[in-house]
Protein backbone atom coordinates (compact mmCIF):
# COMPACT_ATOMS: atom_id res chain seq x y z
CA UNK A 1 0.00 0.00 0.00
CA UNK A 2 1.90 3.28 -1.26
CA UNK A 3 1.68 6.46 0.63
CA UNK A 4 -0.94 8.38 -1.39
CA UNK A 5 -3.09 5.01 -1.56
CA UNK A 6 -3.37 5.97 2.72
CA UNK A 7 -4.89 9.53 1.25
CA UNK A 8 -7.17 8.14 -0.97
CA UNK A 9 -8.52 5.61 0.91
CA UNK A 10 -9.35 7.43 4.72
CA UNK A 11 -10.54 10.65 2.54
CA UNK A 12 -12.97 7.70 0.69
CA UNK A 13 -14.13 6.66 4.06
CA UNK A 14 -14.30 9.80 6.11
CA UNK A 15 -16.77 10.75 2.95
CA UNK A 16 -19.21 8.05 3.13
CA UNK A 17 -21.50 9.11 6.22
CA UNK A 18 -21.70 12.47 4.72
CA UNK A 19 -22.99 11.02 1.45
CA UNK A 20 -25.79 9.29 3.22
CA UNK A 21 -26.69 11.68 5.60
CA UNK A 22 -26.61 14.20 2.03
CA UNK A 23 -29.00 11.09 0.10
CA UNK A 24 -31.48 11.23 2.60
CA UNK A 25 -31.71 14.55 2.83
CA UNK A 26 -32.17 15.05 -0.97
CA UNK A 27 -34.72 12.42 -0.45
CA UNK A 28 -36.50 14.07 2.57
CA UNK A 29 -36.46 17.74 1.21
CA UNK A 30 -37.15 16.55 -2.32
CA UNK A 31 -41.04 18.24 -2.00
CA UNK A 32 -39.83 21.27 -0.83
CA UNK A 33 -36.33 21.90 -2.51
CA UNK A 34 -34.28 20.40 -5.36
CA UNK A 35 -33.58 16.77 -5.37
CA UNK A 36 -36.12 13.92 -5.24
CA UNK A 37 -35.61 9.79 -5.50
CA UNK A 38 -33.99 9.28 -8.39
CA UNK A 39 -31.11 11.91 -7.24
CA UNK A 40 -31.00 10.54 -3.43
CA UNK A 41 -30.34 6.39 -5.24
CA UNK A 42 -27.85 7.84 -7.19
CA UNK A 43 -26.16 9.74 -4.09
CA UNK A 44 -26.73 6.71 -2.49
CA UNK A 45 -24.70 4.59 -4.66
CA UNK A 46 -21.61 6.86 -4.79
CA UNK A 47 -21.46 6.50 -1.09
CA UNK A 48 -21.40 2.71 -1.91
CA UNK A 49 -19.09 2.93 -4.84
CA UNK A 50 -16.87 5.70 -2.14
CA UNK A 51 -17.08 2.70 0.03
CA UNK A 52 -15.48 0.00 -1.82
CA UNK A 53 -12.63 2.97 -2.88
CA UNK A 54 -12.03 2.80 0.85
CA UNK A 55 -12.09 -0.88 1.94
CA UNK A 56 -14.15 -0.28 4.98
CA UNK A 57 -17.11 -2.13 7.02
CA UNK A 58 -19.87 -1.18 4.51
CA UNK A 59 -18.18 -2.45 1.02
CA UNK A 60 -18.10 -5.58 3.06
CA UNK A 61 -21.68 -5.85 4.00
CA UNK A 62 -22.36 -4.31 0.76
CA UNK A 63 -20.45 -7.96 -0.66
CA UNK A 64 -22.61 -9.89 1.04
CA UNK A 65 -25.59 -8.12 0.34
CA UNK A 66 -25.04 -7.81 -3.19
CA UNK A 67 -26.55 -11.10 -4.20
CA UNK A 68 -29.97 -9.52 -2.19
CA UNK A 69 -29.84 -6.21 -3.93
CA UNK A 70 -32.64 -7.13 -6.11
CA UNK A 71 -34.60 -7.30 -3.36
CA UNK A 72 -34.51 -3.63 -2.78
CA UNK A 73 -35.25 -3.07 -6.25
CA UNK A 74 -39.08 -4.82 -6.48
CA UNK A 75 -39.48 -3.58 -2.95
CA UNK A 76 -39.08 0.14 -4.35
CA UNK A 77 -41.26 -0.77 -7.29
CA UNK A 78 -43.92 -2.42 -5.37
CA UNK A 79 -44.08 0.52 -2.91
CA UNK A 80 -45.17 2.97 -5.83
CA UNK A 81 -47.39 0.44 -7.34
CA UNK A 82 -49.08 -0.48 -3.86
CA UNK A 83 -49.86 3.27 -3.33
CA UNK A 84 -51.49 3.23 -6.52
CA UNK A 85 -53.67 0.97 -5.65
CA UNK A 86 -54.63 2.39 -2.35
CA UNK A 87 -56.32 5.28 -4.28
CA UNK A 88 -58.60 2.74 -5.72
CA UNK A 89 -59.11 1.07 -2.82
CA UNK A 90 -60.27 4.47 -1.57
CA UNK A 91 -62.60 4.84 -4.10
CA UNK A 92 -60.90 6.50 -6.87
CA UNK A 93 -58.51 6.30 -9.84
CA UNK A 94 -55.13 4.72 -9.71
CA UNK A 95 -52.65 6.67 -7.87
CA UNK A 96 -55.26 9.45 -6.88
CA UNK A 97 -54.51 10.14 -3.24
CA UNK A 98 -56.81 13.02 -2.63
CA UNK A 99 -59.79 10.08 -1.50
CA UNK A 100 -57.89 8.47 0.94
CA UNK A 101 -58.94 7.94 4.34
CA UNK A 102 -56.53 10.22 6.48
CA UNK A 103 -57.13 13.15 9.25
CA UNK A 104 -55.48 15.61 6.87
CA UNK A 105 -56.20 17.95 4.67
CA UNK A 106 -56.02 16.92 0.93
CA UNK A 107 -52.81 19.03 0.28
CA UNK A 108 -50.79 17.33 3.59
CA UNK A 109 -51.97 13.76 1.97
CA UNK A 110 -50.27 14.37 -1.19
CA UNK A 111 -47.24 15.60 0.02
CA UNK A 112 -47.31 12.46 2.53
CA UNK A 113 -47.63 9.98 -0.53
CA UNK A 114 -45.29 12.40 -3.15
CA UNK A 115 -42.81 11.59 -0.48
CA UNK A 116 -43.29 8.00 0.35
CA UNK A 117 -43.37 7.59 -3.89
CA UNK A 118 -40.46 9.25 -3.75
CA UNK A 119 -38.80 6.78 -1.09
CA UNK A 120 -39.86 4.22 -3.27
CA UNK A 121 -38.05 5.45 -6.06
CA UNK A 122 -34.81 5.89 -4.18
CA UNK A 123 -35.23 2.51 -2.94
CA UNK A 124 -35.38 0.96 -6.91
CA UNK A 125 -32.28 3.54 -8.14
CA UNK A 126 -29.92 3.03 -5.45
CA UNK A 127 -30.69 -0.59 -4.80
CA UNK A 128 -30.37 -1.47 -8.58
CA UNK A 129 -27.54 1.00 -9.75
CA UNK A 130 -25.45 -0.73 -6.69
CA UNK A 131 -26.24 -3.68 -8.01
CA UNK A 132 -25.03 -2.81 -11.74
CA UNK A 133 -21.91 -1.32 -9.82
CA UNK A 134 -21.20 -4.26 -7.82
CA UNK A 135 -21.75 -6.89 -10.59
CA UNK A 136 -19.44 -4.98 -12.92
CA UNK A 137 -16.94 -5.24 -10.77
CA UNK A 138 -17.49 -8.70 -9.63
CA UNK A 139 -17.93 -8.16 -6.20
CA UNK A 140 -22.17 -9.54 -5.99
CA UNK A 141 -23.22 -12.92 -7.47
CA UNK B 1 -23.00 39.22 -18.99
CA UNK B 2 -24.48 36.64 -18.38
CA UNK B 3 -24.24 36.01 -22.54
CA UNK B 4 -20.48 35.75 -21.75
CA UNK B 5 -20.78 32.81 -19.51
CA UNK B 6 -23.30 31.21 -21.39
CA UNK B 7 -20.72 31.65 -24.59
CA UNK B 8 -17.77 29.92 -23.04
CA UNK B 9 -19.45 27.48 -21.26
CA UNK B 10 -21.09 26.55 -24.70
CA UNK B 11 -17.48 26.96 -26.11
CA UNK B 12 -15.79 24.62 -24.00
CA UNK B 13 -18.58 22.52 -24.43
CA UNK B 14 -17.28 21.60 -28.08
CA UNK B 15 -13.98 21.76 -27.33
CA UNK B 16 -14.58 18.82 -24.78
CA UNK B 17 -16.44 16.92 -27.08
CA UNK B 18 -14.04 16.63 -29.71
CA UNK B 19 -10.79 16.63 -27.30
CA UNK B 20 -13.14 13.51 -26.05
CA UNK B 21 -13.35 12.19 -29.86
CA UNK B 22 -10.13 12.59 -30.76
CA UNK B 23 -8.03 11.23 -27.95
CA UNK B 24 -6.53 8.07 -28.26
CA UNK B 25 -6.58 7.05 -24.35
CA UNK B 26 -10.05 6.21 -23.21
CA UNK B 27 -9.45 6.85 -19.46
CA UNK B 28 -8.47 10.80 -20.52
CA UNK B 29 -11.95 10.65 -22.51
CA UNK B 30 -13.79 9.28 -19.78
CA UNK B 31 -12.65 11.98 -17.45
CA UNK B 32 -13.10 14.36 -20.05
CA UNK B 33 -16.60 13.17 -20.81
CA UNK B 34 -16.89 13.97 -16.73
CA UNK B 35 -16.11 17.47 -17.08
CA UNK B 36 -17.92 18.22 -19.98
CA UNK B 37 -21.16 16.85 -17.56
CA UNK B 38 -19.83 19.33 -15.09
CA UNK B 39 -20.16 22.26 -17.23
CA UNK B 40 -23.68 21.27 -18.25
CA UNK B 41 -24.49 21.23 -14.58
CA UNK B 42 -23.21 24.66 -14.20
CA UNK B 43 -25.15 25.82 -17.42
CA UNK B 44 -28.58 23.98 -16.03
CA UNK B 45 -27.96 25.23 -12.57
CA UNK B 46 -27.85 29.32 -14.06
CA UNK B 47 -30.93 28.47 -15.86
CA UNK B 48 -32.36 28.33 -12.88
CA UNK B 49 -33.06 24.44 -12.44
CA UNK B 50 -31.19 23.09 -9.80
CA UNK B 51 -33.26 19.32 -10.05
CA UNK B 52 -31.50 18.79 -13.18
CA UNK B 53 -28.12 20.25 -12.52
CA UNK B 54 -28.13 18.00 -9.44
CA UNK B 55 -28.91 14.57 -11.55
CA UNK B 56 -26.46 16.01 -14.42
CA UNK B 57 -24.01 16.45 -11.49
CA UNK B 58 -24.69 13.12 -9.69
CA UNK B 59 -25.47 10.84 -13.11
CA UNK B 60 -23.51 12.17 -15.68
CA UNK B 61 -19.91 13.09 -13.96
CA UNK B 62 -20.17 10.58 -11.06
CA UNK B 63 -22.00 7.29 -11.82
CA UNK B 64 -21.12 7.40 -15.53
CA UNK B 65 -17.41 8.04 -15.21
CA UNK B 66 -17.19 5.26 -12.65
CA UNK B 67 -19.08 2.93 -14.91
CA UNK B 68 -16.73 3.98 -17.84
CA UNK B 69 -13.90 3.65 -15.85
CA UNK B 70 -14.69 -0.17 -14.58
CA UNK B 71 -15.66 -0.37 -18.73
CA UNK B 72 -12.27 0.40 -19.52
CA UNK B 73 -10.53 -1.74 -16.84
CA UNK B 74 -12.60 -4.92 -18.29
CA UNK B 75 -11.10 -4.13 -21.51
CA UNK B 76 -8.38 -2.29 -22.15
CA UNK B 77 -7.48 1.63 -22.01
CA UNK B 78 -5.52 2.72 -25.27
CA UNK B 79 -7.44 2.75 -28.56
CA UNK B 80 -5.99 0.36 -31.62
CA UNK B 81 -5.38 1.38 -34.70
CA UNK B 82 -8.40 1.16 -37.16
CA UNK B 83 -8.12 0.61 -40.81
CA UNK B 84 -10.83 2.45 -41.78
CA UNK B 85 -9.99 4.78 -44.86
CA UNK B 86 -10.39 8.64 -43.70
CA UNK B 87 -14.14 10.19 -44.11
CA UNK B 88 -16.75 7.62 -45.81
CA UNK B 89 -19.03 9.89 -48.39
CA UNK B 90 -21.96 8.18 -47.77
CA UNK B 91 -22.49 8.71 -44.33
CA UNK B 92 -20.98 12.15 -44.44
CA UNK B 93 -23.77 13.31 -46.90
CA UNK B 94 -26.44 11.90 -44.94
CA UNK B 95 -25.17 13.35 -41.57
CA UNK B 96 -24.86 16.69 -43.15
CA UNK B 97 -28.52 16.40 -44.37
CA UNK B 98 -29.84 15.43 -41.21
CA UNK B 99 -27.91 18.26 -39.59
CA UNK B 100 -29.77 20.64 -42.43
CA UNK B 101 -32.91 19.35 -41.55
CA UNK B 102 -32.32 20.11 -37.86
CA UNK B 103 -30.99 23.29 -38.82
CA UNK B 104 -33.93 24.49 -40.52
CA UNK B 105 -36.39 22.89 -37.75
CA UNK B 106 -34.65 25.15 -35.12
CA UNK B 107 -35.62 28.32 -36.68
CA UNK B 108 -39.64 27.56 -36.30
CA UNK B 109 -38.77 27.26 -32.18
CA UNK B 110 -39.19 30.09 -30.04
CA UNK B 111 -36.92 32.22 -28.87
CA UNK B 112 -34.90 31.02 -25.94
CA UNK B 113 -36.93 32.63 -22.95
CA UNK B 114 -38.96 33.51 -24.41
CA UNK B 115 -42.05 34.34 -22.31
CA UNK B 116 -44.39 33.50 -25.96
CA UNK B 117 -43.50 30.23 -25.52
CA UNK B 118 -46.13 27.14 -25.77
CA UNK B 119 -44.27 26.05 -22.53
CA UNK B 120 -44.87 28.97 -20.73
CA UNK B 121 -48.05 30.02 -22.15
CA UNK B 122 -50.30 26.54 -22.10
CA UNK B 123 -48.85 24.50 -19.94
CA UNK B 124 -46.66 25.44 -17.50
CA UNK B 125 -48.83 28.47 -15.66
CA UNK B 126 -51.11 26.10 -14.91
CA UNK B 127 -49.14 23.82 -12.89
CA UNK B 128 -46.99 26.71 -11.65
CA UNK B 129 -50.22 28.41 -10.00
CA UNK B 130 -52.34 25.09 -8.84
CA UNK B 131 -49.05 22.74 -7.73
CA UNK B 132 -48.62 24.35 -4.23
CA UNK B 133 -52.75 24.77 -3.30
CA UNK B 134 -53.36 21.21 -5.01
CA UNK B 135 -50.24 18.97 -3.88
CA UNK B 136 -49.16 21.15 -0.84
CA UNK B 137 -45.44 20.52 -2.45
CA UNK B 138 -43.39 24.01 -3.23
CA UNK B 139 -41.12 21.84 -5.10
CA UNK B 140 -42.69 22.04 -8.98
CA UNK B 141 -40.93 19.47 -10.20
CA UNK B 142 -41.32 16.86 -7.81
CA UNK B 143 -45.00 17.83 -7.89
CA UNK B 144 -45.02 16.81 -11.80
CA UNK B 145 -43.01 13.49 -11.48
CA UNK B 146 -44.61 12.49 -8.39
CA UNK B 147 -48.08 13.63 -8.60
CA UNK B 148 -49.32 14.91 -12.21
CA UNK B 149 -46.95 12.82 -14.08
CA UNK B 150 -47.15 9.68 -11.64
CA UNK B 151 -47.77 7.07 -14.36
CA UNK B 152 -44.74 8.12 -15.97
CA UNK B 153 -42.49 7.89 -12.73
CA UNK B 154 -43.93 4.49 -12.55
CA UNK B 155 -42.67 3.49 -15.73
CA UNK B 156 -39.36 4.53 -15.63
CA UNK B 157 -38.95 3.22 -11.70
CA UNK B 158 -40.03 -0.30 -13.62
CA UNK B 159 -37.48 0.86 -16.41
CA UNK B 160 -34.54 1.04 -14.15
CA UNK B 161 -35.53 -2.27 -12.52
CA UNK B 162 -35.33 -3.81 -15.91
CA UNK B 163 -32.33 -2.46 -16.68
CA UNK B 164 -30.26 -3.89 -13.56
CA UNK B 165 -32.24 -7.36 -14.29
CA UNK B 166 -31.19 -7.00 -17.93
CA UNK B 167 -27.54 -6.56 -16.39
CA UNK B 168 -27.48 -9.45 -13.94
CA UNK B 169 -28.43 -11.75 -16.48
CA UNK B 170 -25.67 -10.70 -19.14
CA UNK B 171 -22.90 -10.81 -16.52
CA UNK B 172 -24.00 -13.98 -14.52
CA UNK B 173 -24.54 -15.94 -17.92
CA UNK B 174 -20.92 -14.53 -19.26
CA UNK B 175 -19.28 -15.63 -15.82
CA UNK B 176 -21.61 -19.30 -16.15
CA UNK B 177 -20.11 -20.43 -19.19
CA UNK B 178 -16.45 -18.91 -18.30
CA UNK B 179 -16.97 -21.48 -15.46
CA UNK B 180 -18.38 -23.91 -18.05
CA UNK B 181 -14.97 -23.23 -20.08
CA UNK B 182 -12.76 -23.99 -17.20
CA UNK B 183 -14.28 -27.90 -16.67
Amino acid sequence: MTRSDIIVRTIARLMVPFLLLFGAYILLHGHLGAGGGFQAGIIFTSAVILAAIGRSRLELRSRLAGSKLWILGITGAVIFGLIGFLGIVSGGFYLQYSLLPLPFPADTIHAIMITIVEIGIGITVSGMICLVFLTITGRGE
Amino acid sequence: MIWLLNGVLLVFLIVLAIWALMTRDLLVSAMILSVYSFLMAIIYAQLNSPDVALTEAAVGAGITTVLFILAIQKTSRMEEDSDDEGIQKGPLAIVLFIGLILALAAGGMPAFGSPDAPAAMVSGNLYLEEAKEVTGVTNIVTAIIAYYRSFDTLGEVTVVFAVGIGIIALFLRGREEEGDDEK
